[in-house]
């Protein structure tokens, strides 16, 4: 099969005339485009199904957000709940030293001397209003070797929040 | 005359029909087409991340694929745009590439497939006034300086212009792209016999141009494709 046209005199003429170029901004701006691109990774199934995966983990998110309180809801009256969860995430981020801090703090409060009444103390409502200062006091409770007080108070974390108070060594 | 008017009107519907979109995740003649090329290598390589790849494979075809769409639309910004569109259409589906098609024919098809969405979009360059810079631009050394040749370049593009576009389309994908009628025809969706016809009365239209030595046969040219 002859594909291709027999040269002719009109196809030479226009070539040898039509000799425009693109302009040098428009090739800068896609070679740059083609370059940011080449960077994105391809193959893997986070790199095919991005909105997939945002989709999954948002309604992830969306039910832990959601059936979490609901599965802790506590049967007295909570501590600011919406706070302590607040509190919790930025002690998480924080770190343990800034719970450490916070414990420091929260031993400090806590009287020492005659033991029988140590073990009838508490945390006081100001620790337990959040997540991060509850956890310092048993913390600081343990650290006394007030052990009873520390396992009450860690029933009573339970009790509200549904999870255990995290151990701070 | 008459049947190559009939001829672009049929081919018109055809496009509407067939060309929804500026897009070519599919390709349903790419098995039918030529396998691996060069071009297609280095598209490839892109493909996997290579930029170097897509910087050679771009500057290969940039300025044709310019010319191409600066004569179809016969306005400079509007093919800029159109320019821009289609490289980034191509970006774009770099990761679905697949070395099943000859890669000049793959890149005009999502220029003309552009080109068509533009013209619906915008009518701006469709039978209104060429631009008239289109006439006198020229880039880089040539020789312009002899005043025959400089005419001659006018009197081509004015009477280029005024071809019906798929006149003018063929003729540009056979002298910008360097496609043969088979590949031309896979680009427009056209039949082969089709687009020779079309490349057969544009070659002529553009002889009688030039042989008429003035702009009075392109000014009937543009009458006849009206």
């Amino acid at each position: 099969m002859t594909d291709q046209q027999p040269p002719n005199d009109i196809g030479r003429l226009y070539r040898s005339v039509s000799n425009e170029a693109a302009p040098t901004e428009l090739n800068e701006t896609i070679l740059r485009r083609a370059a940011r691109d080449a960077r994105r990774p391809r193959g893997s199934f986070l790199g095919r199904w991005p909105a997939l995966v945002a989709t999954s983990v948002t309604a992830g998110a969306c039910a832990v957000w959601l059936l979490g309180p609901m599965h802790s809801a506590p049967t007295d009256n909570a501590p600011e709940q919406t706070r302590a969860v607040e509190d919790f995430a930025a002690a998480a981020a924080d770190g343990r030293d800034r719970i450490r801090e916070i414990g420091d703090a929260a031993s400090a409060q806590i009287p020492a001397g005659d033991p029988s009444a140590a073990q009838s103390l508490h945390c006081t409502p100001e620790q337990t209003a959040t997540l991060v200062a509850w956890s310092a006091c048993i913390a600081a409770l343990r650290d006394q070797g007030r052990d009873t007080a520390a396992s009450e108070e860690m029933q009573r974390f339970f009790s509200v929040h549904g999870v255990k108070a995290p151990v701070i060594e | 005359m008459n049947s190559a008017i009939a001829d672009g009107s049929a081919a018109r519907i055809k496009h509407k029909k067939s060309l929804s979109h500026c897009a070519l995740e599919t390709v349903p003649y790419a098995h039918r087409m030529t396998p691996l090329t060069t071009d297609s290598a280095l598209m490839l390589r892109y493909r996997d991340g290579d930029v170097g790849a897509f910087d050679a494979l771009y500057h290969r075809h940039n300025d044709a694929l310019f010319r191409y769409l600066l004569r179809m639309t016969r306005n400079r910004a509007a093919a800029e745009d159109v320019y821009q569109e289609v490289w980034a259409r191509l970006i774009k589906a770099r990761r679905n590439y697949r070395r099943t098609a000859k890669f000049s024919t793959y890149l005009y098809r999502i220029a003309h497939n552009c080109f068509i969405d533009s013209l619906r979009r915008n009518r701006r360059y469709d039978g209104g006034a060429p631009d008239t810079a289109l006439n006198v631009a020229d880039a880089g050394p040539s020789p312009e300086h002899d005043a025959e040749r400089a005419g001659m370049r006018k009197r081509l593009i004015a009477a280029l212009n005024a071809l019906p576009i798929e006149q003018r389309d063929v003729f540009l994908l056979h002298e910008e792209a360097g496609l043969g009628l088979e590949d031309i025809a896979h680009v427009t969706g056209a039949k082969r016999e089709t687009v020779k016809s079309r490349l057969r009365y544009a070659n002529r239209k553009l002889r009688a141009v030039l042989s008429a030595g003035d702009d009075t046969a392109a000014r009937a040219l543009d009458g006849d494709a009206q």
